[in-house]
Order: structure tokens, then sequence, then C-alpha cells
């Protein structure tokens, strides 16, 4: 399978321990992708970094929210929260641990704000490496 | 096909019977002798959720549609035809209900399953394989390597406090000493202090990584050790810095939770 037609969405709660079921839905699809071990390896990190910043800068939300779409052979993941903030990404989200680990593992990551300032974090993964 | 053929194609003595259907006593005589063979595999595939009685009805059903289906002059023998109609069958069953036919594993197994699988198909491909090529090499659904893949990371930064604090180290005491590269990034210059306390290969690994952006797969082969070893490595790495950056308090916490992690 090459392309997701329809994008994959999920929603979970708001709390560190619903992360593994994110971890496990963007590991699917990049394997759906036929990305190597290593790179779905390294999605289920920054899925992982990606939901610990976001919690830790929306203490109000309920639910954390995934969305996968796929481009040119990758993932466009988006992940984000259902409580507005005005104030995204702070200082000291830019300055994280886990901004630092998910600018090292994606393509083109970035702080959203999505409907009503709602705040996401949006990456690609690495297209496959071409094998000879 | 010669007699010999003929013969051998006829080691369980079915043709005749075969040729003399489609009269009911004879059918009645082939499923009465090749019952057993029906029973037989319905058994194998016991103990996987389904009742034994269930699987025995379907087992039989098979063997009727093997009667029906059979055609004495393919030059098979029927008992090699009714046991690949029924297995069909059986598998059918189980893919129905949405269930793998696979044998049932513990997450441990299937976790050791899939780290020797992709350390052998690492040296014989040369490159990370994919998770479908993992799955066909351990014999297991993809869910199962994907969660597998979560029991051998069991990489979690369950700690919500990973920012890094904003009365942190002072840039000054990172710059001009260790890799000059970790200075490129500022997120890295700031953890630089956490970064020192790694021992050499897990700097080494996390800088050609991060910095030069190798692939696991090449850091593998340039240290010389295994990509499972190299993936577990970053993991414990990026959880190591995590604790070290987010101070005493919450180191003890984390202390805890390692120990929770042994209990």
């Amino acid at each position: 399978m090459e392309d997701l037609s329809t994008p994959i969405t999920v929603n979970v709660a708001a709390r560190p321990d619903a992360l593994h079921i994110l971890r496990v839905v963007a590991a699917s699809a990049a394997a759906l992708l036929q990305l190597p071990f290593d790179a779905v390896d390294e999605v289920r990190i920054a899925v992982d970094e990606a939901g610990v910043l976001l919690l830790a800068s929306s203490p109000d939300a309920d639910a954390l929210q995934l969305e996968i779409t796929t481009s040119d052979g990758s993932l466009l993941i988006t992940i984000g929260t259902d409580a507005p903030t005005a104030d995204w990404p702070r200082p000291v989200d830019r300055e994280s641990w886990s901004w630092t680990v998910i600018q090292g593992l994606t393509l083109d990551p970035r702080f959203v704000s999505g409907d009503d300032g709602r705040p996401a974090i949006r990456f690609r993964t690495r297209p496959p490496v071409k094998t000879p | 096909m010669s007699e010999e053929d003929r013969a051998a194609n006829d080691a369980d003595g079915a043709v005749e019977l075969f040729r003399r259907l489609p009269d009911e006593i004879v059918r009645e005589e082939l499923v009465e002798r090749f019952l057993p063979l029906a029973r037989h595999l319905a058994r194998r595939f016991a103990g996987r959720g389904e009742s034994v009685e269930d699987l025995i009805q379907v087992a039989d059903l098979g063997l009727l549609n093997a009667i029906d289906r059979f055609d004495p002059d393919r030059g098979v023998q029927f008992t090699t035809f009714a046991a690949v109609t029924i297995t069909g069958e059986l598998k059918r069953h189980f893919r129905d209900r949405g269930w793998s036919v696979r044998v049932p594993r513990s997450l441990q197994e299937s976790a050791l399953l899939v780290h020797r699988t992709l350390e052998t198909l690492w040296q014989d491909l040369g490159r990370s394989p994919t998770i479908s090529e993992i799955a066909e090499g351990a014999d297991l659904p993809e869910e199962a390597v994907i969660e597998a893949m979560d029991a051998i990371q069991a990489y979690s930064p369950a700690s919500l406090d990973a920012v890094v604090s904003e009365d942190g180290t002072p840039m000054s005491e990172t710059v001009g000493h260790a890799d000059p590269s970790f200075e490129v990034a500022e997120g890295w210059a700031s953890v630089a202090p956490a970064l020192e306390k790694l021992p050499e290969r897990e700097r080494r690994i996390l800088y050609l990584r991060f910095f030069r952006g190798m692939t696991q797969t090449e850091i593998a082969q340039e240290i010389g050790i295994s990509q499972m070893h190299i993936s577990r490595l970053i993991a414990q790495s990026l959880e190591r810095v995590r604790r070290e950056i987010r101070g005493p308090e919450a180191q003890e916490r984390g202390a805890s939770e390692a120990e929770a992690d042994r209990r």
C-alpha cells in the first residue's frame, strides 16, 4: 500500500499513558508505507516526544488528536490538543528537549495553531531510502 | 500418465470410489474413510479460541467440499487434495472471524522473535528491513511486530517536565569543550552537560544520528554493532538526557519509575 486515501485520525485522552496508542498507530501507518524498521522506530519516538511536549504545554487539554496523511511516500503527521492556547509555542517549548529530538528525527517540523488556536505539532517522516 | 504414476497417485485407493460417484453410498464410504483425516486436521487448529466441536464441523464440511470437487483424472492423490481443501476451510473459518491463523504467542516471545529476525534480515539485506519483511520472517502479523517494537524499546518519556528548566545550565558552560559539533544547535548545546554524562559510544551514536544525519543502519555499520542495539542505545540515551535535565526531584521519581519497571 502506497497511499492512505483517507487520513487517519485518532483521539485519545490527554494523558501520558495514552501516548502508546498514538505510537502504535503512527508505527502502523509507517509500516503501510513500507518504511524501514529504523524509520518506523524514529516515527514512534517523534510522536511520543510531540505528545509529551503538548501535554506539558497544554495542561487543560482533555484530548490529544493524531492525524496522519501521506505525501510523496512520506507521512505527514499532526498531533494537537483540544485546548486553545494563546501563547503557542512558548520559548520554553522551542527550547525543550522534546523539540530538539523532533527536529533531529523528522523533516520540516513546525509548531502550528489549528482551529480556535489549538496547539499542534506537525512534521513529515523521512522518505524511504532507495535501496539499490 | 504411466501406470506407475497412476498407482502412486492412488495410494489411498480413492480413485476407484470416485469413478463410481455420484452414488450416495459410495459418497458415504468416502466420507467415512477420510473422516479421521478431517478430525486430525481440525485438532491441529485447537487451542486458538474456537471449540474443537466447531472446528470438526468446519473440517467435515471441508471434506465434503473436497469430495465434490475432486477430479480423479488430475493425477493428484485424494488425501493430498482433501488435506489442502480442509486446511483452507479451517483457515478461512478463523479469518472470517478476524483472527490470525498463526500460533498465538506471548508478547515476550514475539519480541524475542522480532529481535532475532531483525538481526538476521539486517545482516542479510545490509539495510533496515521493512515491518512486512520482519513480519514475514518471524511469521507474525505486522501488528504483532509493531507491538513487539514497543515492548523491545519500552521508550516512554513518561515525564511531563521534559522541558529545559529556565534556570538551566547557562550556555557559557557548554561552549568550548566536548565535541564542537554538539554546539551547532542551541537545543543541543543547552543539554551538553547531560550529554557529557553519556558514555563515549552513546554520545557518538547521537552525534552520528542527529548531526551527521546517518541512518541507524549506517551507524550500526560504522560502530560495528547491530541495528537493534543502535535503536536501543538511541532510545536509552535520549531518555537519559531527559532524566539528567529535569532536576533532582524528577530524577528521584525517575528512579522509582525504573524501580517499578523492574517489578
